[in-house]
């Protein structure tokens, strides 16, 4: 179904993100080393034992790294998967429920939305505590605010739908109109968010654990490598340069996977001259509302066009 | 005695914040240049100095600001009564003179033709009312709390009576935060004003404060001592490391800087940089809440000792230039350096792990609250390094990092669980090091009661005129301490090192009490 061929920026977000996974699985396993013990002299070059030197106090790079891999991808992908949630949710009750419901949840988001997404992180970090859960605990909370408005854009059209008035003469239950014919029609746009959440979320958290305030210490996270290299930075370059590669990947994997999904979704693949970053078109123009529009999907029994429209950018219209 | 021992624990815990924002704020220094042959002087000049960060919280007010930041401000415009030599002694400053009545009474005769930057006189009502205002202050308080009355005798004498004898009291005069003001310009200068104006005595004069950018002084003309030489001082404050490397070595006008961070200043020094020989007197201390939990069993804080090698911690935290060091600093002139003899500091694990099983806890957990700000950073590899030490001995170290705004409220507070990591700094008597540690009824202080033998020398110190006695009641105390494990001293480093080129000479680094030495720092061209 989907053009493996002509989407390089799905092959390459793919490729890239199936290879740091591997990476984070077997690359401990593999070096063979405690991520936090000293194993070896400070700051060794890399060896052929330890594959990418040591840091300030004898660690071995290789399985830092790893270990930072996979926190990154861990906490990039559960709190976009809770984000995903808790947003899909208040965009299907806000589109479908409309009225002063719609009103409220939107309002709410948009409070979310207008604190900057450090800024936000830190006060909840200051609220629960340092370490793993605060994290995507918090992410999760920056991340959903968008997943509710994409949401809720094709919702507000759908609902009118004949086949939804249909289902709601039919006497189905409403819950039940909102799973099974609302949400498989609005998806498209979900997926493209899902991937450039978790993008921005491999951002928040190198950030926060650059500020001392993300993953703790001793444990590895590419932002607090790159903190504690800094001091270093002209005895052993190596030691902020691999984290600083770590973070470029996977943002880029991210995003490139968020293009390429949405590229591949859309009928209009062909047209779009250059892959630009997903979020930034969704935000700012409603381009993947208008990317799926006319996209044929199945509801129940027949398909339905599903015109998604461009809500997103004409708030004028709620 | 009893009045007295809780006189000081009220006040005591007011000279732990005043300690602590020290150590946070960790301000700017200033270096002087020479190179293998020191260029010759020459007359005025502007003199620029990068430091770190501006003035915090107090701004100019002596009797308010309390950090590193702000002392490095005040000291060009303010003095104190007395001051010390880079040997530690006591000599004459703003007093000329002065003498010990008895053990309780001292008096003090003011130096002759000292005047305010203004051109008012310095009286003896002066120093009556900047003492008064300093015991009456919340950051100074503690520093007094055995005073009794201070009164002024005539025009140029001054005298301090005791309430007991206070061995302290003269070390605690000669500190850089205890200065002298005008009385009539402070009391009618609003609290605002006094933040961000000043007159004092001092070698400089401020001129103009830049929020942020920088603060200039101008020489000034009527100062009672040798210099300055130079027209004008710049403070620039340049947050980042590098940055203020990279204005030191651009040749820009940055005569001097100060650094923080080992591995920055070896790279300047082999580029021929002259790094000033700053005392070690920052101590990464580790304070012990032996209200429940493991460390409440002397046996297992004796383990933990036992099982932390000092040594390595240096090498691998501190790439070696910091001392293994007991509770005074080593670097202060009463330190002493710990030995072979010292209870629980040689490394040994075995030792570690039957201590433990006497104490029935093979393999506690034990929490650790650290700073993990960035301005931290240099702390952290030490407690890494320090939970895989422990490790070995079957104890878990559980590494908590928090802001230092948190850390510094669960340590005042006393609300901290296990141990907390709060680096210490240069205290003007001995005896002050142990006051958070020792004093019963504050609230940091768990593993000791009033009976303790520790608490007993302690008051001993606190009391004792004779220098070598007191060395000697020091020395057991230190002993005493190390046996308890009532504190964790890691290592001592420099609180930071000076840096300048040979664009400036004459400096002299001020070890003790981190006195700017440029008064008589002169330009080169």
């Amino acid at each position: 179904m989907i053009k493996l061929k002509k989407n390089g920026a799905l092959v390459a977000g793919i490729a890239i993100l199936a290879g740091l996974t591997v990476f984070a699985v077997l690359g401990p396993l593999v070096g063979g080393y405690d991520p936090n013990l000293t194993t070896g002299g400070p700051f060794e070059g890399p060896s052929g034992t330890h594959w990418l030197g040591t840091d300030n106090i004898g660690r071995d790079n290789f399985v830092r790294l790893a270990i930072a891999t996979r926190y990154a991808l861990v906490i990039s992908l559960v709190s976009s998967v809770i984000s995903m949630i808790i947003g899909t949710s208040i965009g299907l009750v806000a589109g479908y429920a409309g009225g002063r419901l719609d009103n409220l949840l939107m309002r709410g988001t948009e409070i979310i939305m207008a604190i900057p997404a450090i800024l936000f992180a830190l006060v909840i970090r200051v609220i629960i505590g340092p370490g793993f859960l605060p994290l995507i605990i918090a992410m999760a909370i920056i991340g959903a605010p968008g997943f509710a408005r994409i949401m809720r854009s094709p919702i507000l059209v759908l609902r009118d739908r004949d086949f939804v008035v249909a289902a709601e003469i039919a006497g189905v239950r409403k819950p039940w109109i909102a799973l099974s014919h609302l949400l498989p029609n609005a998806t498209t746009p979900m997926l493209v968010n899902f991937a450039s959440t978790a993008s921005l979320a491999v951002l928040i958290e190198s950030s926060l654990s650059f500020l001392g305030q993300g993953v703790q210490a001793p444990d590895p996270s590419a932002g607090r490598m790159i903190s504690e290299s800094m001091r270093y930075m002209q005895l052993d370059p190596l030691l902020i340069v691999l984290p600083a590669v770590l973070i470029t990947l996977l943002t880029v994997a991210w995003n490139l996977l968020a293009d390429g999904v949405q590229m591949a979704l859309s009928p209009k693949a062909g047209n779009l001259a250059v892959p630009t970053r997903g979020r930034r078109r969704k935000k700012t123009s409603g381009a993947a509302g208008r990317a799926a529009t006319g996209t044929t999907v199945e509801a129940g029994e027949r398909p339905v066009p599903a015109d998604t429209p461009q809500d997103e950018a004409a708030p004028a219209r709620v | 005695m009893r009045t007295i021992t809780r006189g000081i624990a009220a006040t005591a815990a007011v000279a732990v914040l005043g300690l602590s924002l020290a150590a946070c704020a960790s301000g700017s220094e200033t270096g002087a240049a020479e190179s293998s042959e020191p260029l010759p002087a020459v007359e005025g000049g502007a003199l620029v100095y990068a430091s770190d960060v501006q003035p915090l919280a107090g701004g100019l007010d002596p009797y308010v600001a309390q950090a590193f930041a702000n002392s490095n401000a005040l000291v060009q415009i303010y003095e104190p009564l007395l001051a010390k030599d880079a040997d530690g002694t006591v000599i004459p400053w703003l007093a000329e003179s002065w003498e010990q009545v008895d053990d309780l009474t001292y008096t003090f005769t003011l130096r002759e033709g000292v005047t305010f930057s203004d051109g008012t006189p310095l009286t003896a009502d002066d120093v009556v009312y900047s003492l008064e205002q300093i015991r009456a202050s919340q950051a100074g308080a503690s520093y007094f709390p055995t005073v009794d009355q201070i009164t002024a005798v005539d025009d140029a004498t001054v005298q301090l009576t005791t309430l007991v004898p206070d061995a302290t009291i003269l070390n605690v005069l000669s500190y850089r935060g205890m200065v002298i003001v005008n009385q009539a310009w402070y009391e009618a200068t609003s609290e605002e004003e006094r933040q961000t104006s000043a007159l004092g005595t001092g070698p400089f004069v401020l001129d103009e404060w830049q929020d942020q950018v920088s603060m200039t002084f101008t020489a000034n003309e009527s100062y009672w001592g040798e210099g300055p030489e130079v027209d004008t001082l710049e403070f620039d404050f340049i947050g980042d490391e590098n940055a203020r490397a990279a204005q030191l070595r651009q040749g820009s006008g940055t005569d001097m800087a100060w650094f923080r961070d080992p591995i920055q200043v070896q790279s300047l020094e082999a580029e021929g940089y002259t790094v000033g020989e700053n005392a070690a007197t920052r101590s990464l201390t580790m304070y012990v809440n032996a209200s429940d939990g493991p460390l409440a069993d002397v046996k297992v804080r004796q383990a933990v000792s036992k099982a932390m090698d000092r040594q390595a911690l240096i090498d691998f935290a501190m790439g070696g230039m910091a001392e293994p060091s007991l509770v005074v600093p080593v670097g202060d002139p009463w330190g002493i350096a710990p030995d072979e003899s010292t209870p629980n500091y040689t490394h040994d694990v075995e030792g570690a792990k039957a201590l433990l099983a006497e104490a029935g806890e093979t393999s506690p957990t034990i929490t650790l609250t650290y700073a993990s700000d960035a301005a931290f950073a240099l702390d952290v590899p030490m407690v890494e390094v320090l939970k895989q030490q422990l490790a070995e001995a079957g104890i878990t170290l559980e590494l908590v990092g928090k802001p230092w705004t948190e850390v510094l409220q669960s340590y005042i507070g006393g609300t901290w669980t296990g141990l907390v990591l709060v680096p210490g700094v240069y205290m003007p008597d001995p005896s002050a090091y142990f006051a958070t540690v020792l004093t019963p009824g504050l609230p940091m202080v768990t593993t000791v009661d009033e009976t303790s033998p520790e608490v007993a020398l302690y008051m001993q110190l606190r009391s004792t005129f004779d220098e070598a006695e007191r060395a000697e009641v020091l020395a057991q105390l230190e002993a005493a301490v190390a046996e308890n494990v009532n504190v964790l001293v890691a290592y001592t480093g420099p609180q930071r090192y000076e840096v300048w080129g040979d664009t400036v000479t004459g400096y002299e680094v001020d070890p003790y009490t981190y006195r700017e030495g440029l008064a008589t720092t002169a330009k080169t061209s």
